[in-house]
């Protein structure tokens, strides 16, 4: 071989080792990124987590018949709790049976896990909210589960009232990690002065379901018996149950103590024929009522926190008034992303109920008078149906986060995404009807107007489409991005951009004028029409009027306003950032102001507003920015 | 493109058949022709001479070009196609997110990002390692602050995580022990980067996996709302390379009408551009008389005629700017050679450019960084930091961008003048021609003078399209209207049609990209990476071309991941913070590029002198053409 055919050989092995380091580093770094990243590393029980259908967001409706034939209705939802919330949030008996399962010490506290990160990565803890309807009205519970690499086992449960906590000690486990037809488990253990044990077996595996919720196969069939012995006696019951993958516990056939039967009937991706009893029919007028009398004998007062504990939280929308038996406000915060519905009847504040998502709720929930129903999307990309009383009855997916407010128009639920997709979907159960492709993600609600609905989108585009099919009646582009709802006015659609133009459209969607309303500055709340003004807030805090004939400026206020106003008795109602909230009659004079509170619990931090006022119930509702909901209205009539 | 230089050999059309009528073969081969022509000499042809060159580089160096080319792609599609990579994903909401909608995240893209960034960043060390001492410092100095960043991020939630970030600070030790390592020893492009990727990796690999974990144990977004301030914070660096694209959709635009124009040129006879001329000169004065009319009904006849008053001044002062020009250049009359390559001279300067008017967006980066820095450590007392917010106060204020505008104006102006001295008029043509813009731009919305400000390209363009009609009368009534001068107004009237509609370039892409506003951009990010390398395929003993490319490359990917995020969690508000930049980029540059190139096809035409070569931005100027 000659020097040159050696120098040669030698740079060509250079330039592939060369390569190959480049190749190399690259794989390397990309792994850095891709394996210890946001991949879930806790790949156990992951079958049991499915039987039990353990998922952030996910919701169910059960259906009990008793053995007398009765029935009566639970609703489901559940939430996994970040470590962090899990032990500084659940009552000191459950946060200790989380510590047992996480050391394995059955005599461990919470305070021996303390801010252990890694020893918490060993378990996850889910809770669900559960809403029965029973003979004797509606009670919320939170159940307490935990998955580890044992499988799935139950802590406990915490009511929401006054009822007994039950926290077991330790948890029972309900299915172990991969269920197998003959496997066997079982346990003792204490809660109160009750001492239980627990005996199970898986019987069947690969069954097949065909209930309410329809045919599936990846099931198993377990039989337990539960035993409860107490100083005043013993009681005993036994279940065998049906645990699907994806759908949960879909039947249970109790016998002895507490016998009868439970079916789910809906869940997030199936919802079968519910016959609920209808709730009762609520006053339609009171939805959108706001407070009588004078301003000057108004009142600002706190209802209560929309996150259900000290904690603080930024809401995600201003609060909704819900007409009812037992009426409620509902609202979200950002930090745990549920619908929460704050109690405002006489029979008592506080939560009432929650529905948890999968994600963030920012869709201000849309109300079915028809149905009595609440719709509401979330980052999760699930549009919720909740009745009144706080019971899930189905839910319909998007690809991607629903942030406007659903609509209802002749029986189909229309909603867009941020996929750029606006869906129709069945009133009642939810059933997919239709589904159109828009030209961009659509952030923002629709309204019904002459039968069809009126979608916009981030594109620009204002679309009127038929309800049944989803076919385009008319459509226009305003030129800019839209990201406020669309306002109804007699005969047609006000549509705001973010270039600050406020576009008013006809019935069939020719424009009555278009104005450039703040110069400029983004619109991202919807237009108010008050008396024959349309009221305007933009991104720099200016509220501006228009003439609803001619778009033509009739006065403008600079300050800190927020969201959109709302109109009591052709007075505008509006929030600003410094926490007050300013009545202002048809010229922009102030006629009255309300501050929420300078101080929030000695913590020298004021409070402010996001969004503006919602009216119902014979009050104006606001959530201040810490997510406390403020009621105003007539002094000594303001609910808790 | 001299008239009947390249013939285009054609075929019978065998698809028209042999019994169709003469037009319909004749019109199969002219789009036969017109395709192929668009495919070898437009696309191919620009692409060629302005990509990067694998030929000639050690393959280590081909394999980091080639990868990274297909991160940048991969980058590019995600980007293009809006929400390819989001639909159907677990979506992470940041904390404080947009009221009533919340800013979303895929989960994947903060650590796809961070990718990115470790990448781009590596690039830019290894790149700067072996570059003029300046660059070095400057690279080293804003990497190691970049990084710095997110690990002490990382560091300062490490009670929450359970991780440990000790590696990763060892790791971001060893950047500049490297640098010292490497100053002085001869480069060696491929273990150097490999090295620094390793650590830079490294780094910010230890940084996401601590705030994934937090972010796990907390559950309320944190990682993803840390990644996201620090991508924002981060997302001015991007902003000179957005200012530069709003340039390459004009540069696509000037591009296109060459290649059009070439393409006449070869295949269509005197009579047929005279009529292209007449029938475009007339639809153009149409459209311009309508819309002057809608304006005066608007705004009334002395507000619609001032801006043109002002636009008239900006035209004449371009022109006196290339007479002074040709006379500091010691041109005398007659044509010279190469002076048609204004384009070609402004992609080796354009980012250059861009950097200096985005200089108030740039310098408050390193201060918010080291702000950051220092109060996540814990290193600084109040005083420090309030002096360092005062600083940034100070950038972000009005006056101080209006005056950096000026100085800038001014600057090019000399700058352009040293050019003319050194023998190359058209950079300084196009330096000036900005130069003059920026300032006559800022002169008129000052005072008495706002009556003259001009706001898009309409009134200038009203202004070139009067001056070139009216020669072309005159010419035309003199029997003087030559084919070198129809070849250069029907240029003119083309490039303007283009201009004035700006958004058909980029609205075919509407439909693909799926968001409004930011289009253009995109499309000039993708053109202006495509066609924009060609500096990297030169070389200096002081700043060789591994260097340079990687330089690129890096600069390119961390500004692409930036922009990336944005889109893919429909950040509006950061969007249209992007688009607006790009929209500056459009008025700062892309127009006054416009302006240079009308200013010497007119004057070209005035002297009757034939259009250059096209000639590719490393090869020089064309020779001389016979007149």
């Amino acid at each position: 071989m000659t020097g040159l055919a050696r120098r040669l050989r030698a740079a060509r092995v250079s330039g592939l080792l060369g390569v190959a380091g480049v190749v190399g580093a690259f794989a390397v770094a990309t792994a850095l990124f891709v394996v210890p990243g946001r991949v879930e590393a806790r790949p156990w029980a992951t079958a049991a987590i499915g039987y039990v259908d353990l998922v952030d967001g996910a919701a169910a409706l059960v259906r009990t018949t008793a053995p007398d034939g009765s029935t009566s209705w639970q609703s489901r939802s559940t939430a996994e709790l970040p470590g962090e919330i899990a032990l500084d949030t659940l009552p000191p008996t459950f946060a200790d049976s989380v510590a047992q399962l996480v050391t394995g010490d059955p005599d461990a506290r919470a305070a021996d896990v303390g801010t252990d990160v890694d020893a918490m990565r060993r378990v996850r803890v889910f809770a669900v909210t559960a809403r029965a309807l029973g003979p004797d009205g509606a009670v919320t519970a939170t159940e307490i589960m935990v998955a580890d690499r044992n499988g799935v086992a139950y802590v406990g449960s915490i009511p929401t009232d006054d009822g007994p906590v039950v926290a077991f000690s330790p948890p029972v486990p309900l299915l172990p990690a991969e269920p197998r037809a003959g496997d066997t488990w079982g346990g003792a253990g204490t809660f109160e002065d009750v001492e239980y044990r627990w005996t199970a077996e898986v019987t069947d595996e690969d069954v097949e379901y065909d209930g309410p919720l329809g045919p599936t196969d990846d099931c198993v069939r377990t039989v337990a018996e539960f035993t409860l012995t107490h100083r005043e006696g013993q009681g005993a019951t036994t279940s065998t149950d049906v645990w699907c993958d994806g759908l949960g516990n879909v039947s249970e056939d109790r016998a002895g103590d507490g016998a009868g039967r439970d079916d789910r009937v809906a869940t997030l991706d199936r919802a079968g024929p519910a016959d609920l009893p209808t709730a009762a029919p609520v006053d339609a007028d009171l939805a959108g009522a706001g407070p009588d009398g004078a301003p000057d004998d108004w009142s600002l007062e706190p209802t209560g926190p929309l996150t259900g504990s000290p904690a603080i939280g930024v809401p995600t929308f201003t609060p909704v008034y819900v007409p009812g038996e037992q009426p409620v406000v509902v609202g979200a915060v950002e930090r745990d992303g549920a619908l929460v519905a704050l109690g405002v009847g006489d029979d008592g504040g506080g939560v009432r109920w929650r529905i948890d998502t999968g994600g963030v709720t920012y869709s201000r929930p849309g109300w079915d008078p028809e149905r009595q129903l609440l719709l509401f999307g979330a980052s999760d990309g699930y549009v919720r149906a909740v009745d009144d009383r706080g019971l899930f009855r189905w839910a319909a997916a998007a690809d991607d986060a629903v942030a406007g407010t659903p609509v209802v128009a002749e029986g189909v639920v229309v909603f867009g995404g941020e996929d750029g997709v606006v869906r129709g979907v069945d009133a009642d159960t939810g059933d997919p009807r239709w589904d159109r492709t828009v030209d961009g993600p659509v952030a923002a609600g629709g309204a019904v107007l002459d039968g069809r609905v009126v979608v916009v989108d981030t594109s620009g585009s204002v679309r009127a489409l038929e309800p049944d099919d989803g076919d385009v009646a008319w459509s226009h582009g305003v030129g800019a991005s839209v990201e406020a709802a669309v306002s109804t006015v007699p005969g047609g659609v006000v549509v705001a951009d973010r270039d600050g133009g406020v576009t008013r459209l006809d019935a069939e969607g020719d424009v009555v004028w278009s104005v450039g309303a703040t110069g400029g500055d983004p619109i991202r709340d919807e237009p108010t029409l008050v008396g024959g003004q349309l009221l305007v807030v933009d991104q720099a805090g200016v509220l501006t009027a228009l003439d609803l004939e001619d778009g033509s400026l009739q006065w403008r206020l600079d300050g800190e306003f927020r969201g959109s106003v709302a109109e009591v008795d052709d007075l505008v109602v509006a929030a600003d950032g410094a926490g007050d909230v300013v009545v202002l009659d048809a010229t922009g004079e102030e006629v009255a102001r309300f501050g929420a509170g300078a101080d929030l619990d000695g913590m020298g931090v004021g409070r402010s507003f996001t969004y503006g006022p919602s009216v119902g119930g014979g009050h104006l509702w606001v959530v201040d920015d810490f997510g406390f909901v403020h009621a105003l209205g007539p002094e000594g009539t303001v609910p808790p | 493109m001299t008239r009947g230089s390249g013939g285009a050999v054609t075929e019978p059309a065998a698809a028209a058949g042999p019994s169709a009528p003469s037009w319909v073969r004749e019109a199969w081969r002219f789009g036969r022709d017109a395709f192929r022509s668009l495919v070898e000499d437009f696309l191919a042809g620009t692409l060629r001479a302005g990509s990067i060159r694998l030929r000639g580089r050690v393959p280590a160096v081909q394999a980091v070009i080639v990868t990274t080319g297909a991160l940048l792609a991969l980058t590019f599609v995600s980007f293009a196609s809006g929400d390819l990579f989001r639909t159907g994903q677990d979506l992470l909401a940041m904390p404080g997110g947009r009221a009533g909608r919340g800013t979303l995240l895929p989960a994947w893209l903060p650590s796809f990002t961070f990718l990115l960034i470790a990448v781009g960043i590596a690039l830019l060390l290894a790149g700067a390692l072996h570059a003029p001492p300046a660059v070095r410092l400057g690279a080293l100095g804003l990497g190691v602050l970049v990084l710095m960043t997110v690990l002490a991020t990382a560091d300062a939630a490490k009670d929450l995580s359970g991780t440990v970030v000790g590696p990763g600070w060892v790791a971001l030790a060893a950047v500049p022990v490297v640098f010292a390592l490497r100053w002085r020893a001869p480069a060696r492009p491929g273990p150097e980067f490999v090295v620094l990727l390793l650590l830079v990796a490294a780094v910010l690999g230890v940084a996401d996996h601590g705030l994934a974990s937090a972010d796990a144990y907390v559950g309320d977004g944190f990682a993803a709302g840390q990644a996201g301030l620090i991508v924002v914070q981060l997302a001015a660096i991007a902003s000179p390379l957005v200012f530069v694209a709003g340039l390459d959709v004009i540069a696509f635009g000037l591009d296109a009408s060459s290649w059009s124009l070439r393409f006449i040129d070869r295949r269509v006879g005197p009579t047929v551009v005279i009529g292209a001329v007449v029938a475009l000169g007339l639809w153009r004065t149409r459209d311009t008389l309508d819309r002057l009319a809608g304006e005066v009904g608007d705004v009334g006849l002395v507000d619609t005629l001032l801006p043109l008053l002002g636009a008239a001044v900006l035209v004449g002062a371009i022109a006196a700017w290339w007479a002074a020009v040709r006379w500091l250049a010691g041109w005398g009359p007659g044509q010279r050679a190469g002076e048609d390559s204004v384009e070609h001279s402004s992609t080796q300067i354009r980012l250059w450019l861009a950097g200096a008017f985005s200089l108030t967006l740039l310098l408050p980066v390193p201060v918010v960084l080291l702000s950051q820095v220092l109060v996540l450590m814990d290193w600084a007392g109040p005083d420090l930091l309030a002096r360092l917010s005062d600083i940034i106060e100070l950038l972000d204020r009005s006056w101080v961008a209006t005056a950096n505008r000026l100085l800038v104006g001014a600057a090019l102006v000399a700058l352009g003048a040293a050019e003319a001295r050194r023998g190359r008029p058209p950079t300084a043509l196009f330096l000036g021609t900005i130069g003059l813009s920026a300032l006559l731009g800022q002169l008129f919305v000052t005072g008495p003078l706002d009556a003259l400000h001009w706001s898009g390209p309409e009134a200038v363009d009203t202004v070139w399209l009067a001056v070139t009609l009216g020669l072309t009368g005159w010419w035309l009534a003199g029997r003087r209207f030559t084919d070198t001068r129809s070849a250069r107004v029907l240029f003119v009237l083309v490039l303007g049609a283009l201009v004035a509609q700006f958004d058909v370039v980029t609205d075919p892409f509407r439909p693909l990209l799926g968001f409004t506003g930011v289009g253009f951009v995109v499309f000039g990010l993708a053109w202006g990476f495509l066609t924009g390398g060609a500096a990297t395929n030169a070389s200096t003993p002081e700043f060789g071309r591994s260097a340079r490319a990687y330089l690129y490359l890096g600069y390119s990917l961390l500004s692409v991941a930036l922009l990336h995020w944005t889109t893919v969690a429909h950040d509006l508000d950061l969007e249209e913070g992007l688009a607006q930049t790009g929209a500056d980029g459009v008025v700062v540059l892309g127009y006054p590029l416009v302006y240079a190139v009308f200013a010497l096809m007119v004057a070209g035409a005035v002297a009757d002198r034939p259009v250059d070569e096209l000639v590719g931005p490393d090869e020089g100027p064309a020779a001389p053409t016979a007149p």
